[in-house]
């Protein structure tokens, strides 16, 4: 999925837009890229730069790699008013994020998901958080333990006597 | 594609690293049982549930002690719980096992959840919950009675469904829900068992729909379930209730079948209402939609639009003469005529009718 955002990315940097204004966003690695002002408004932290006219020189995007950046160049474009026409198309393609059992899936959704925080995109988060939960949806303790690579601080009575104290939860 | 992540940390690190809101954002997306697991997870993880904004609990069902056991898992939970910000509560509760009726209804009576605050959206779905209460020996069914009060000023959405079951219907008791919402936005009810439903303090409503009713295939069928006339009123009362600022009204035809026994000329004002949407079948309905139509001065869309299986009788003439003639809101209107022989008279008859909206169409099908 990084490559399509790339070139997304790249051809939204047009300068034959017309007057729609570019916004240029510089991510943690260094990397460039040229986004439209009103698709990167999506994002609540930006828009609020441009609101407050702190968006005029290159916007440095910290915590965020190129490779994350140009994902969630890649969901602004899909998510930008009227450009997916089709209700079921984007279902389609966001569809994407829901099986993140495997590992480098799943650390893509991480990063987005770091990235959706940071930049304060709700509709990302939600998709992403969304992919999370369902990823460790009916996962036993000590898988979900690894699945977030959690050591447990608890000793074996204070677990049983939680688990006990709430049998139902942890039944069936 | 990612040999160069090989030899870094795993990433969910960085996810428990991160702050408790997304962890809770994350958790709010599961039911609360799987959210509240998590609390063995790590002395960290041991609180983090309680600030989920979306509650769902579900239970289908299952031997008699687990049923304890979940209700005193909802208990816990609600006394736990932490959030101020609750967006959803939602709790399925299918109890019923056939040999222990009788302690389902003492559950019933003393274990009232949805008294809880909530602030957005309620949804109440039972079943079976008379045919337990019928099943008891030793209760007077007669006299029994049990209330849901719905007493929450914030709530914007409840969605009230509550079927019977068909195949149990020795005595049914009765239900009662009493909806004080002053800020409710939707209400959504379905209902086949007529319980009373009060609705106060004339809430803000924005769009309502009714089911309210008992299928009249199955009274056919199983005889002797009939909407009585005190039942009929409840319909009516309901009515009453939300008819001051509803502006999106949808009644099936169930629900004007059970309003039909109630008109007594006492059909409430919708001063508000913009849409309307009625079933109206052959033998149902149609008494009420002048009533309908002379009490919403500010309606603009009325459905149905369509009269079917018309086979040229008096009776089906009239009412389409009547809806030509008063529902000034009508843009189109189609006819399906069945008898074919007859079909050019009837057309040319129907065609010359008064029409009370200049701009409406007619259509034969």
């Amino acid at each position: 999925m990084s490559t399509a955002a790339t070139a997304d990315a790249s051809s939204s940097g047009d300068t034959t837009e017309g007057s729609v204004r570019l916004l240029t966003l510089q991510s943690e690695d260094g990397e460039v890229f040229e986004v439209k002002e009103t698709i990167a408004t999506q994002s609540v932290t930006i828009k609020g730069m441009v609101d407050d006219d702190c968006a005029t020189s290159t916007i440095p995007v910290c915590n965020v790699t190129g490779r994350t950046l140009a994902m969630v160049i890649e969901w602004w474009n899909k998510h930008e008013i009227g450009a997916v026409s089709n209700e079921k198309e984007l279902k389609e393609w966001e569809s994407q994020f829901d099986t993140i059992d495997d590992k480098s899936d799943r650390d893509d959704v991480y990063d987005l998901l770091m990235a959706a925080n940071y930049l304060n995109i709700p509709t990302l988060l939600d998709c992403c958080t969304s992919a999370v939960a369902e990823a460790i949806k009916g996962k036993s303790t000590d898988e979900m333990r690894e699945f977030f690579d959690i050591k447990s601080d608890f000793d074996e009575k204070e677990e049983d006597a939680l688990r006990k104290e709430n049998q139902w939860a942890f039944e069936n | 594609m990612d040999l160069e992540r090989l030899g870094k940390h795993n990433r969910g690190e960085d996810i428990i690293n991160v702050r408790d809101d997304i962890l809770s954002h994350i958790l709010s997306h599961l039911s609360t049982k799987d959210a509240f697991k998590t609390c063995v997870l790590s002395s960290r993880w041991k609180n983090l549930w309680t600030s989920i904004y979306n509650l769902r609990f579900e239970y289908w069902g299952g031997e008699y002690c687990k049923r304890y056991s979940f209700m005193s898992f909802v208990d816990r939970v609600l006394s736990l719980y932490q959030s101020k910000d609750i967006q959803e509560f939602h709790l399925d509760f299918h109890y019923l096992e056939t040999d222990d009726l009788s302690r389902g209804v003492e559950i019933e009576e003393s274990w009232r959840p949805c008294c809880c605050p909530v602030h957005e959206d309620l949804s109440i779905y039972g079943s079976d919950l008379d045919a337990a209460a019928s099943a008891t020996p030793d209760l007077d069914i007669n006299d029994y009675l049990l209330t849901f009060d719905i007493c929450v000023p914030t709530l914007k959405k409840l969605s009230i469904c509550h079927l019977l079951d068909y195949n149990n219907l020795e005595g049914v008791s009765k239900l009662e829900f009493v909806i004080t919402a002053r800020n409710l936005e939707y209400l959504y009810i379905q209902d086949s068992s007529l319980a009373s439903i009060t609705v106060n303090e004339r809430p803000s409503l924005h769009e309502v729909s009714l089911e309210v009713g008992v299928d009249r295939f199955l009274v056919d069928e199983l005889g002797g379930l009939q909407v009585s006339q005190d039942e009929a009123n409840g319909g009516m009362e309901l009515l009453k209730g939300i008819s001051s600022n509803t502006e999106l009204l949808s009644l099936t035809f169930l629900t004007m079948e059970a309003l039909s026994l109630a008109f007594n000329d006492n059909m409430p004002c919708f001063p508000s209402l913009i849409h309307l949407e009625l079933g109206i079948e052959a033998c149902f309905g149609w008494k009420l939609l002048p009533k309908f139509l002379n009490n919403s001065p500010n309606l603009e869309e009325l459905v149905p639009t369509k009269m079917e299986n018309v086979k040229g009788e008096d009776d089906e003439l009239e009412v389409v003469s009547y809806m030509l003639r008063n529902c000034v809101v009508l843009e189109e209107f189609y006819v399906d005529i069945v008898d074919s022989e007859s079909k050019p008279d009837l057309q040319k008859q129907i065609l010359m009718y008064p029409r009370g909206s200049v701009s409406c169409k007619i259509e034969f099908l």
